[in-house]
């Protein structure tokens, strides 16, 4: 009798399993992830060996770029109520469509008497137009910049405020704005840094 | 690689069309799709910027508590100035002048700040004073920020720049 040889095989297997496995994971962390927006201004964070991550939500960032300029950025569901409390405050009464723009205004610089004819703007004209947010080192003159910055509170009161602040912007434009914000009792910030 | 099995008829009358199987090779896409992973996990996760915490002290109305005095040897303070110089003293304030103010950068001050904390009398309450001033830039206070991480000096504040301070300050750039 002949012996029963085993039928020879390459080391092939079946990888389709694999391969639906990886494209399920990536369609997953597609998904997932939340696209980095576009910024307005760029600005060059200084260094620090801090290894501390940013939260994901509940932030608000002022910006301050290399000309001292301030910019604010909120996310996105704080949006339009903190329009609405700033209209209020500032008395601009805005349309459905003006704060639908600004839903989607991902970074900011224009004081709140030019919002209006900036909200009228189509998207890339906003983004060349920074005039800055005032701020005032008078106190009670025009504080806008800190004024957003609490009505945000109000919104949510558990926003946190970074400061992301350009490498060679001026030490007391930041000095500037810590003063104020501590003379109405804020105390903590986040400083953004780049990894050294 | 995919197996084709192909049969060889050995001489059969009839030429059958040869049976394909339907097997496609897997590995390549396998090989894509993990590649397609690890970029988008990599790109995700080095978007996040680090942040620093700072917290300053709550204002206290100057009139009830009287400023705290924090003996000589128990501090450092740290002048930053404009064009990335940095200046300290171990000094009473009353007896400030441009011969005691010393000069340094931001190498050096690593160790002008470990040297301060080793001949520091009590060195749980040695403090960094930082005392920036308006001319600096930015990049210089989060530079100074970071050597107090570095040094582990949890003990340090951010405070104006006195006009003394600013006075001697003058004299010694100006010399």
């Amino acid at each position: 009798m002949a012996r029963v040889k085993p039928k020879r095989r390459g080391p092939s297997m079946d990888l389709t399993a694999m391969s639906d496995m990886a494209w399920l994971l990536l369609t997953f962390f597609i998904l997932t992830s939340n696209f980095r927006e576009p910024e307005v201004v760029p600005v060059v964070t200084p260094t620090s060996v801090s290894n501390q991550k940013m939260g994901d939500d509940n932030m608000m960032i002022i910006k301050i770029d290399n000309d001292g300029k301030f910019l604010f950025a909120l996310d996105e569901n704080e949006r339009i109520p903190t329009l609405e409390r700033m209209g209020e405050k500032y008395g601009v009464r805005f349309t459905d469509a003006e704060k639908n723009a600004f839903k989607s205004v991902v970074e900011f610089g224009v004081p709140m008497k030019e919002m209006r004819s900036f909200l009228n703007q189509s998207a890339d004209k906003q983004k060349s137009y920074n005039p800055g947010i005032p701020l005032d080192t008078i106190p009670n003159k025009n504080q806008e910049l800190i004024d957003w910055v609490f009505e945000a509170r109000e919104v949510n009161p558990d926003l946190f405020l970074a400061i992301k602040g350009d490498q060679k912007s001026e030490y007391i434009k930041f000095k500037t704005l810590i003063k104020l914000l501590q003379e109405k009792n804020m105390n903590k910030f986040q400083l953004i840094t780049s990894q050294e | 690689m995919a197996q084709i099995q192909s049969h060889d008829d050995g001489g059969g009358k009839k030429v059958r069309s040869k049976k394909n199987s339907t097997a496609v090779d897997m590995a390549p896409l396998v090989d894509l799709g993990f590649l397609l992973i690890t970029f988008f996990m990599f790109a995700a996760t080095s978007i996040k910027p680090n942040v620093m915490n700072l917290n300053m002290p709550p204002k206290i109305k100057e009139n009830v508590v009287p400023p705290t005095e924090v003996k000589t040897k128990n501090a450092i303070t740290v002048l930053v100035a404009k064009d990335n110089k940095l200046f300290w003293y171990q000094q009473e304030a009353k007896n400030l002048n441009a011969g005691n103010l010393n000069e340094t950068d931001y190498t050096a001050i690593r160790n002008v700040i470990t040297t301060a904390t080793a001949g520091a009398l009590d060195k749980e309450k040695f403090t960094v004073i930082i005392k920036p001033m308006d001319d600096a830039t930015y990049d210089n206070l989060v530079n100074v920020l970071d050597e107090m991480e570095i040094t582990k000096s949890t003990r340090y504040g951010i405070v104006e720049v006195t006009p003394l301070e600013q006075k001697v300050y003058d004299e010694k750039v100006g010399k």
